[in-house]
């Protein structure tokens, strides 16, 4: 959850703290949207229809009292009556008033120098729409309106008016704003709060994010009390089962670490037979040598024989006991991988390769310098698990095999032997299952466990011929790199 | 109070001279006929005029209002009325049935003038000039509202009838002012005492217009009865308000309302200007 993240271009990288509330105002912009849309057209329609009464009434009370007129032409008559209906307009702000005859000849009108006697109507009057048909538009701030003035049922002339529809338009604009300013209020008061409330509900999820992202295979952290929302609320409960969780992890890497100790000492149980073994048969030639000494320890060519021989013999059982006594430490602290740890490996197995009259084909393809990113006592392990597990399978004068080489930033490491191929049980072990009962399979867990904490990967693949190929890959720049 | 004892003494002479029936003529309404020539639209002068004349004459009084010359004058020939304010022309033309009563007196004299008058932006001084204008009438019987300008328009050998472009009729001298103010008429013919009188009571309205040609002088529009009627005693009474309407403060007001100086026994020579353009005018017809 680090902010580098984030991205103002792509909504999808904003935190939920922020996309949830502003999903929510927008919701409410559109409904805000949707509601004022719908309550301007109504509010429209009522005043359309307002004003088509108004005007209706106007005009029929006006057309009434000019029928006489118009019927005789009477100008005066008509003027007068039309001024005055002017002036008698009472709420609606008549603007204009004209009487025509039924040519659309203009008998008189309210205002006799802008519509003169005895002149064409102007196309406006004359093209001006029945009341019926009578509606506001937001560019006009006067309309006209017209009816027909019938006599006998003969059209006479027809009585036209302007109105001032500003105070109508003035009321809609304000109708409109009072919606825009508040809905844009109440959505950014309703998108505050529920900013507010989503960050609070968000916060938990942040803060489980927070601790479960901060898993970088150290191990997971629990989190501290302190953390845990005040009420006992469902993520009060979310982050207990949370911490019983990184509880639950951390005892089973516990339980993995003692196997993984119980493994080197079954390891080393199986190696001391052979240790035994290989230290007894150099000794029989050593008390040999001992005793050639003391019989011809005046003969200077034999002592020197003697004494290479036993030095030899005694080095051999040095080697072979520093290189035991290091695999048994290096559980307490581990040390950088080098070339000297793989070619131990070859004296740990030597004994027990020879007891059984069986061969090793051993390469290291690779250096110092690339190996020393990885933990030595860790990788020895694996690799002499592997070495036991084939030398066991080959049997009798059988041939195991062990390739150490390096593939695009990885360790790759082949063992191989000409036993029977890996049973199901034990691959099963390797790769997923847990040790038997009785404590069997505890290497091939064990190397299991080791390969995963390294963040590496175990393919089986069985051998043409006969036998088994088990391949470990381990990274070569395992997150952080290896700190002795 | 006074009132009250002029009319005790009115009903007291009455009854010793004539007896009493002419107490039982005193509870009829006087039945007076105004035309639009008088200025109807003040509501004011028309309710002091009728309550000024019922307390001069201790009558009762019905002012009876009709929208043309014609319509009063024929009730006034018809005996419906028993007076009327009339035009100088109705009379003429009825002068073998009409009697005069009495005369208003306008700037100290029993006479007025015929004006034209055209929309005060017009550069227009002549008749002449209003050629195929929309031209406002008063009424048909009206002298200064009609029969003038129609003679004018004969004695300049003009047509009487297409000079003018269109013509309407307004029914008061008041409205042809109105109709040249808004722009309905583009010219008038106009009693000029009524012009006057609007200018000093709605200068804005009379503002609007011009006077663009002023008549010769003619008797002011009279106030005239049957002349079976004339010497009868309500007749006699309401020509002896009228010509006393001076003398009371009421009647003073009525006076300032109406602007007039009061009301005369007009010669009966008082209209031969009226008719000469009468005589003008029927030559032509």
């Amino acid at each position: 959850m680090r902010q580098s993240e984030y991205h103002w271009a792509r909504p999808q990288s904003w935190p939920l703290t922020v996309r949830v509330p502003l999903i929510a105002a927008l919701l409410l912009i559109f409904v805000a949207v949707i509601a004022s849309e719908r309550v301007l057209t109504r509010f429209s329609n009522i005043q359309d229809d307002n004003l088509r009464g108004v005007a209706s009434v106007y005009l029929d009370s006006v057309s009434l009292a000019l029928e006489p007129f118009i019927l005789r032409q009477d100008i005066w008559g008509t003027f007068d009556t039309v001024d005055r209906a002017r002036n008698a307009a009472g709420d609606l702000p008549v603007r204009a008033l004209v009487a025509t005859d039924n040519s659309d000849q203009i008998i008189a009108a309210d205002d006799p120098m802008r519509f003169p006697t005895g002149t064409s109507a102007p196309s406006a009057l004359i093209a001006a729409p029945s009341i019926d048909d009578l509606s506001l538009k937001y560019t006009e701030t006067t309309v006209w309106t017209q009816k027909d003035v019938v006599y006998q049922g003969q059209l006479i002339g027809h009585v036209v008016t302007e109105i001032d529809v500003g105070n109508y338009l003035r009321q809609r604009r304000e109708a409109l704003w009072s919606l825009i300013i508040g809905n844009t209020l109440a959505t950014i008061l309703l998108a505050g709060a529920g900013y507010f409330l989503i960050s609070r509900m968000m916060r938990q999820v942040q803060v489980l994010s927070q601790f479960m992202g901060s898993h970088e295979g150290d191990g997971l952290e629990e989190i501290p009390h302190s953390a845990f929302p005040a009420k006992r609320t469902e993520f009060a409960s979310l982050f207990e089962r949370y911490n019983k969780l990184v509880r639950a992890e951390a005892e089973r890497r516990d339980i993995a670490q003692r196997l993984s100790d119980q493994a080197q000492l079954v390891s080393l149980g199986r190696l001391s037979s052979t240790l035994a073994h290989e230290i007894n048969n150099p000794l029989g030639g050593l008390l040999n040598a001992v005793d050639t000494l003391r019989k011809f320890k005046d003969r200077p060519d034999v002592v020197e024989a003697s004494t290479e021989l036993l030095y030899r013999g005694l080095k051999n059982l040095r080697d072979v006991s520093k290189a035991t006594l290091d695999f048994g430490r290096s559980n307490v602290q581990d040390h950088p991988l080098s070339k000297v740890d793989l070619d131990d490996l070859r004296l740990l197995i030597e004994p027990e390769l020879a007891r059984k009259n069986q061969t090793l084909d051993l390469t290291i393809g690779v250096d110092d310098d690339t190996l020393r990113v990885l933990p030595g006592a860790k990788v020895q392990q694996i690799i002499l698990n592997l070495l036991l597990n084939g030398s066991a399978a080959a049997g009798e004068g059988g041939g195991i095999g062990l390739n150490v080489t390096t593939e695009e930033e990885t360790l790759r490491i082949d063992v191989s032997d000409s036993g029977p191929g890996l049973s199901e049980a034990a691959r099963h072990r390797l790769t997923v299952g847990s040790a038997s009962k009785n404590g069997a399979g505890v290497g091939l867990r064990s190397v299991r466990e080791i390969t995963q904490g390294l963040g590496g990967g175990i393919e089986v693949a069985d051998l043409p011929a006969c036998g088994a190929k088990i391949t470990i890959t381990l990274p070569l720049q395992p997150k952080g790199g290896f700190v002795t | 109070m006074s009132m009250n004892r002029r009319s005790f003494l009115t009903s007291a002479s009455v009854a010793t001279g004539f007896g009493f029936p002419s107490i039982a003529a005193s509870d009829e309404p006087v039945r007076f006929g105004l035309t639009p020539v008088f200025l109807t639209n003040d509501q004011m002068l028309v309710d002091g005029l009728r309550t000024y004349l019922a307390n001069a004459m201790s009558r009762p009084v019905e002012l009876v209002f009709r929208r043309t010359y014609e319509e009063i004058t024929a009730l006034l020939v018809a005996g419906d009325l028993d007076a009327a304010w009339i035009c100088g022309y109705p009379y003429l033309r009825n002068e073998d049935k009409l009697a005069l009563l009495a005369v208003p007196v306008w700037n100290q004299k029993p006479l007025y003038q015929s004006y034209l008058i055209a929309g005060a932006e017009r550069d227009v001084s002549d008749l002449s000039q209003l050629k195929g204008d929309v031209h406002a009438y008063s009424d048909p019987d009206s002298n200064s509202g009609y029969i003038v300008t129609q003679s004018e328009l004969v004695a300049r050998d003009e047509d009487r009838n297409s000079f003018f472009g269109k013509t309407f009729f307004t029914f008061g001298h008041r409205n042809v002012l109105r109709a040249v103010a808004s722009g309905l008429a583009q010219s008038g013919s106009i009693d000029g005492y009524v012009w006057e009188a609007v200018s000093a009571t709605e200068p804005d309205l009379a503002a609007q217009t011009k006077v663009v040609w002023k008549s010769e002088w003619f008797g002011f529009p009279p106030i005239a009865c049957r002349r079976s009627q004339l010497p009868t005693e309500t007749v006699q009474s309401l020509q002896t308000a009228l010509i006393n309407i001076s003398n009371t403060a009421d009647g003073m007001a009525i006076l300032e309302m109406l602007q007039l100086d009061g009301f005369t026994v007009g010669a009966e020579n008082l209209f031969d200007d009226i008719r000469r353009r009468i005589e003008v005018l029927d030559a032509a017809i």
